[in-house]
């Protein structure tokens, strides 16, 4: 079959047609040297992403019974999908088609009409070449399952579960302590204010008890995952009886938590196991089983120090919730017994929600003893401090409470090489936009939500929960299908030699080895076509569909003859 | 002796997600940017191999951007 390549260069209303003279373009085009033996069509339009613009290329594609089209208009990431939604309503492979980009790399870069023109044409010249070594792709269609696996049953696990499991969707919960509810189920109160009081967090509990359609799994962590958006085949592996459980499901959220910085590891915090020093933890223990705090002795204490910021310095960020979670141990102090001395030893106050300025104007006015500080150590109970002001003082107090800052779970570090996941440099899990993609990880279908990628409070991890179901239920809607990239890599088995370099810069997790026939292979599925592997291959034994060697070669040795006849 | 100025070609080689849309930038702000820059779109700069490197030096090329 003789190749026919029809040449559409759009006006883009005056965008492109003031700084390019378009019925130059077509007329130089037609009379291309290089393809007198090609059939070519040449036209021009006015604005071909318009309605009646795709209605044109349509009728054209299908009348000239085109093999190739061109389209000389904007940048791809602007209209190179509606082109290929213009291809897919006729007979034309859509990779057999190629967006010329004469608006932002032509028209709107060169002041000079001439000069744009002649560029113009040069770059439509090689998207032409280039165009004919282009070979049809074709999409495929997966079945996808809907289900979701959830690492974690703290306040973010639960609340994805809660709203993920549906009729059609089934959610395995897994939990790797013997109950769920996580951290947050220890605490003995949640600042009211909020609205989330521990009864609230207790019904969502039992809601999780009673759905039939979210299957727990208490004492189990995470043993293997395989598979991509759609398909996971996961194994689940029960801490105590060691047995396996083999599950399939659709996508993971990760809400495997945090855990709290080791004070005891700090130089000048010197305290043992007799002292009256606590963590906020444990002292959330004390309220919680008899709504007041008690000495080592049994006996109340008269004067209480709060400590933010405890190993802040060492991890090096804040952990955003130790401020108001203080002072909320310090109104529970003040609430069972007011003639307690309160001392408050900050460095930074950090109250960025808008109940927290409440609670903080409520304290001054109980005349709590707010203390900036400098630099602060303790021997025991006794707590040596360099106030803002430079001024070093000693005082001692019946019981210190530490807020320890919040560091990454270990879990972490495990999920991240089992999942091929990326890390931030503080250990979080590193999101691919922290603000406009803050749910989601380097892979398809993979999630994160609550403190396992920065430290936040509950409501923010149900904030982060329910984005994450959100993005689940658009992605894997039951019944439906999913198309993967086209643009992918592949491996012609004759020439890999097995070395592994692909497998090692593969950021997507995408390649796998065959032990048996000893080459590397792609998973069509998860590969993104990025060709980070094509770079690495010593033998070229890789290829990236639709960004081919020949393909590149074609246009950049185009632009290059052409560019060397402009003389000025 | 040529008395041509000399206008070196260059080919730039730009990553789809982050050079190839701060050119779009360029042009939605109209910079003035020198003709003799072709731009090739590629969906990684990972993607550049010595071969694609040396091609290009082969094919005439005065000097290669690779940015991404």
């Amino acid at each position: 079959m003789s190749e026919k390549i029809g040449i559409y260069v759009c006006e883009c209303g005056p965008n492109i047609a003031s700084r390019v003279d378009v019925d130059r373009v077509v007329e130089e085009i037609e009379k291309l040297e290089d393809f007198k033996d090609k059939e070519l069509v040449v036209k021009k339009h006015k604005l071909l992403c318009s309605v009646e613009g795709k209605k044109f290329l349509e009728n054209e594609i299908n009348e000239n019974e085109l093999t190739h089209l061109i389209c000389a208009a904007c940048s791809p990431t602007d209209h190179d999908s509606t082109f290929i939604g213009v291809c897919k309503k006729t007979n034309l492979n859509p990779y057999m088609y190629k967006i010329v980009n004469i608006r932002e790399q032509c028209a709107w870069i060169i002041s000079d009409k001439e000069r744009a023109t002649d560029k113009a044409i040069r770059y439509i010249h090689s998207g032409m070449s280039r165009v004919l070594y282009q070979e049809p792709l074709y999409e495929k269609q997966l079945d996808i399952n809907p289900d979701v696996l959830i690492v974690g049953a703290g306040i973010a696990g639960i609340e994805a579960a809660l709203t993920l499991a549906g009729k059609d969707r089934k959610v395995f919960l897994i939990e790797k302590t013997s109950e769920i509810g996580g951290k947050s189920k220890k605490l003995h109160e949640l600042l009211q204010r909020q609205g989330v009081t521990p009864a609230n967090l207790k019904r969502k509990i039992s809601k999780v008890k009673s759905n039939q359609n979210i299957y727990s799994y208490t004492d189990t962590v995470l043993e293997n995952v395989i598979g991509f958006l759609g398909n996971f085949e996961v194994t689940l592996k029960n801490t105590k009886s060691k047995e396996q459980t083999e599950i399939l499901s659709g996508a993971v959220v990760l809400a495997n938590g945090y855990e709290l910085f080791d004070s005891k590891s700090l130089e000048n915090f010197n305290y043992s196991n007799s002292d009256n020093v606590f963590t906020a933890e444990e002292a959330e223990k004390m309220f919680k089983e008899d709504s007041k705090l008690t000495m080592r002795n049994g006996k109340e204490p008269s004067s209480v120090a709060l400590i933010h910021c405890v190993g802040r310095k060492e991890v090096g960020y804040c952990s955003k919730i130790c401020c108001s979670y203080l002072q909320k141990i310090a109104h529970s102090i003040y609430d069972h017994s007011p003639k307690t001395e309160i001392l408050d030893f900050y460095k930074d106050m950090c109250l960025p929600n808008k109940e927290d300025d409440h609670f903080y104007k409520t304290l001054k006015r109980k005349s709590i003893d707010f203390i900036r500080f400098e630099d602060i150590s303790l021997k025991g109970n006794s707590i040596n401090y360099t106030e803002k002001s430079g001024l070093k003082k000693t005082t001692s107090v019946d019981m210190v409470i530490l807020a320890p800052a919040m560091i990454p779970a270990q879990s972490t570090n495990t999920l991240k090489k089992m999942l091929n996941l990326e890390l931030h440099e503080t250990g979080y899990f590193q999101e691919p936009h922290v603000k406009i993609n803050p749910v989601a990880t380097n892979t398809d279908g993979i999630f994160i939500a609550g403190a396992n990628r920065s430290p936040c409070g509950i409501s923010e991890a149900i904030i982060q929960a329910q984005a994450v179901a959100g993005k689940i239920s658009t992605q894997l809607i039951p019944g439906e299908k999913i198309i993967p990239e086209v643009k992918v890599s592949e491996i012609l088995e004759a020439y890999c030699t097995g070395c592994k370099s692909c497998l090692d810069v593969c950021k997507y997790g995408a390649i796998y080895f065959d032990e048996r026939r000893a080459i590397s292979i792609v998973n069509e599925a998860i590969c993104r076509g990025c060709g980070n592997c094509v770079g690495a291959c010593p033998s070229g034994s890789i290829r990236t569909k639709h960004f081919t060697n020949s393909q590149l070669y074609q246009e950049v040795k185009e632009a290059l003859r052409q560019g060397e006849q402009i003389n000025d | 002796m040529c008395n041509k100025k000399f206008k070196p070609q260059i080919v730039g080689f730009l990553c789809n997600w982050c050079t190839y849309a701060a050119a779009d930038l360029a042009g939605a702000t109209k910079q003035e940017i020198t003709p003799s820059l072709n731009v090739v779109r590629v969906m990684c700069t990972s993607r550049i191999d010595h071969n694609l490197l040396l091609n290009t030096f082969f094919s005439g090329s005065d000097g290669i951007l690779v940015a991404g």
